[in-house]
């Protein structure tokens, strides 16, 4: 992000990163750099003023092809997104929204001001909290034998066959462990939600990712956001060290971010969008 | 602190971020917008980068 002072140049253009009900007053004053707050109905805009070369229509589509001026600038959307948010419930805005002037954003703003403040009163003491469980596949089938019922059934079959039928059984036993593992996967991805869940007020799933996407080696099993009251935020915390604990010994790996900017939740907006 | 749990325990990956910042949040937007096609080019530009970064990784490894 360009360090620019508000001035009324031609070739800056408003960055508008959230909307608040108040001015945020930050602890640690500084971080925040050149961000400013617009006053618009009641509302306040964290703005910054960007230059045409960052994100002018054209330059922008140039720009977000660069992986480094990319990652910079989205983790510098998101940080300051998160410092607003220490303080104040924050309308999040996606990254890149840009006004071509002061006029067009207090036009924006004072259009949709009742719904953004309703939006607000809905956000007020919740978070965002995102749960992947990833699992490994290896250590999954090294206790197979005690994760599933059919298998633990064959197994004792087996240990009382003859060696002809012990084979046969050796077979079917290779051909459902596929099936059992995509059992005992369902299984846990649902006791895990289901416990999370009890603590939460709403949740979004997510698409389940490959490994090639997840960046991960293990199997991605559970990918879930929810929408947390704060006071709940502790026990959420507990329950899922509690899980990762009691998991751990079947390979279950949990990944727990938050508190986001509550983007997910501020699908509510669509309704009036159109 | 739980206010900085994802910045303390954990680094957020790029994909994580721009899932949020990107594709999800306000429908309404400003005078300029990152569309939907460049969102893809965005994804598709990062996850070339980031496969050629593991297959540099495992090269490493091999040598």
């Amino acid at each position: 992000m360009n360090n620019v002072v508000m001035t009324a140049d031609n070739d800056k253009l408003i960055y508008l990163f959230s909307l608040t009900g108040n001015v945020p007053l930050f602890v640690n004053s500084g971080l925040e750099g050149d961000l400013l707050f617009l006053e618009i109905d009641g509302l306040y805009a964290a703005v910054k003023y960007v230059l045409e070369s960052d994100y002018s229509e054209e330059n922008i589509k140039k720009n977000i092809s660069d992986v480094a001026w990319l990652d910079a600038n989205v983790r510098e959307h998101l940080r300051l997104i998160t410092l607003i948010m220490q303080v104040e419930t924050v309308i999040p805005f996606n990254f890149g929204t840009i006004y071509k002037s002061e006029d067009s954003l207090r036009q924006f703003v004072s259009q949709y001001a009742n719904n953004f403040r309703e939006t607000l009163k809905y956000l007020e003491n919740r978070e965002e909290w995102s749960v992947k469980v990833f699992c490994d596949r290896k250590k999954i089938i090294e206790n197979i034998g005690t994760l599933s019922h059919n298998i633990s059934d064959i197994d004792q079959q087996i240990k009382s066959s003859s060696p002809g039928k012990a084979y046969i059984l050796g077979k079917k036993k290779k051909e459902i462990i596929q099936t059992e593992i995509k059992v005992i996967y369902n299984t846990f991805s649902k006791k895990i939600f289901t416990a999370l869940n009890e603590l939460c007020e709403e949740y979004r799933f997510n698409v389940i990712l490959s490994s090639e996407l997840s960046e991960k080696d293990e199997d991605m099993i559970l990918n879930v956001v929810f929408f947390i009251n704060k006071e709940n935020i502790d026990d959420f915390i507990k329950c899922s060290d509690m899980m990762t604990h009691e998991y751990s010994d079947i390979g279950m790996i949990f990944d727990i971010t938050g508190p986001w900017p509550p983007y997910t939740f501020l699908n509510i907006l669509q309704s009036y969008a159109g | 602190m739980q206010d900085d749990f994802y910045d303390i325990n954990k680094e957020i990956t790029i994909l994580d971020v721009l899932d949020r910042v990107l594709t999800k949040g306000v429908v309404i937007t400003g005078d300029v917008v990152i569309s939907v096609a460049d969102i893809d080019l965005i994804y598709l530009g990062l996850r070339l980068l980031l496969s050629s970064v593991e297959t540099m990784e495992k090269m490493k490894a091999v040598n």
